[in-house]
């Protein structure tokens, strides 16, 4: 196994051990516990942190695709997929889906041009 | 006569088990449904930048997380340090610590089942056990949760493993459609954003992407991750 694929594999493990331990941990707190009723309540910076998390990976992992769209004369394209995804996000709250029509929407722009 | 009480009791259990098991698993089937587009997406992406199918596969069995498996990719595509990665992907799970304490009592007594269902509880098993928590009044069985938790976990591997093994052919074979699988990764974290917006996230939510928008355009992406997230918590912080 080469190095890079010894790190691969320490981070995934690594990533597989702090998801699980984040869904599991609470189930290990004793009931009483103030930081358990704390978590419970949803108060605190930890509510805010996941959300403002995911906004911003939205954010960084868009920037750089919109960028390479516009290099690539694709704006068009990612933008009617882009539209497609909140669509169907706005009547369905489906990611499955959303993504599915974001796909499909890219495709069909595509193949059109 | 004794015996035979016990053997139909047992023989009712068994049964019991298995319905409630098979409920569980028609409970799965919308997330199922919507997990297997996005784990075809991964796997597809994970191939063509690098992994072996068989690889991919391990990632999504033992993981088992959306936002931290296309994390993952982003870092793979970038050339991200994997240590960051790492921290990110736990940071961004930290919203799961929430979700065992609400649902902890109405959930089994039996560790064995607890800790096998917390395996399983991404975003969408725990909201639909939370719709369960509303129309069910008693706790849940164990092979209703589990039931549950497979019928998820099942979908995003068995999607996974056919993204990892037809991405190549779709790459030589359709070349547009494998592009278009490329936008899968922006589409589903938007989605999540998307997902997580609420009257009282918005605001600090628009400050984090903002934030991270600018740094990743200037080519600081990391920080830009972690000055977001800050300036997110210190609105909230602040409105409350």
């Amino acid at each position: 196994m080469s190095s890079d694929a010894g790190h691969l594999w320490a981070a995934i493990v690594a990533m597989a051990a702090s998801t699980y331990a984040t869904r599991g941990l609470p189930f290990l707190a004793d009931r009483d516990s103030r930081a358990l009723s704390l978590l419970a309540s949803g108060a605190g910076p930890l509510k805010m942190l996941g959300p403002a998390l995911l906004a911003g990976l939205a954010a960084v992992t868009v920037t750089p695709s919109v960028a390479h769209a516009c290099e690539a004369n694709r704006l068009p394209v990612y933008l009617s997929a882009l539209f497609a995804t909140l669509l169907v996000l706005r009547s369905r709250p489906d990611a499955g889906l959303a993504v599915l029509a974001g796909v499909a929407a890219y495709w069909l722009s595509l193949t059109a041009l | 006569m004794g015996r035979g009480n016990a053997f139909l009791r047992s023989e009712a259990a068994v049964t019991a088990r298995l319905s409630n098991g098979a409920a569980g698993l028609r409970a799965a089937a919308p997330i199922a449904i919507g997990y297997f587009p996005v784990a075809m997406a991964f796997g597809a992406a994970a191939v063509k930048l690098g992994l072996e199918p068989a690889q991919a596969i391990a990632v999504s069995a033992l993981v088992f997380a959306g936002a931290s498996q296309f994390l993952l990719l982003t870092a793979l595509a970038s050339g991200n340090a994997l240590p960051i990665v790492v921290v990110l992907s736990g940071l961004v799970n930290l919203r799961h610590l929430l979700y065992g304490p609400i649902l902890l009592d109405r959930l089994p007594q039996s560790g064995y089942a607890r800790f096998l269902f917390a395996f399983a509880l991404t975003d969408e098993v725990f909201a639909a056990t939370l719709a369960r928590r509303s129309t069910v009044p008693e706790k849940f069985g164990t092979a209703w949760l589990l039931g549950l938790g497979f019928g998820a976990y099942a979908s995003w591997v068995a999607g996974t493993a056919l993204g990892g093994l037809l991405g190549e052919a779709l790459e030589r074979d359709a070349p547009m459609a494998a592009e278009a699988t490329g936008f899968a990764l922006p589409a589903l974290f938007v989605a999540i954003t998307w997902l997580n917006l609420s009257r009282e996230t918005a605001i600090p939510m628009a400050a984090s992407a903002a934030v991270a928008a600018v740094c990743a355009w200037l080519g600081y992406t990391t920080v830009g991750l972690f000055a977001g997230a800050a300036l997110a918590c210190l609105i909230h912080g602040m409105r409350r």
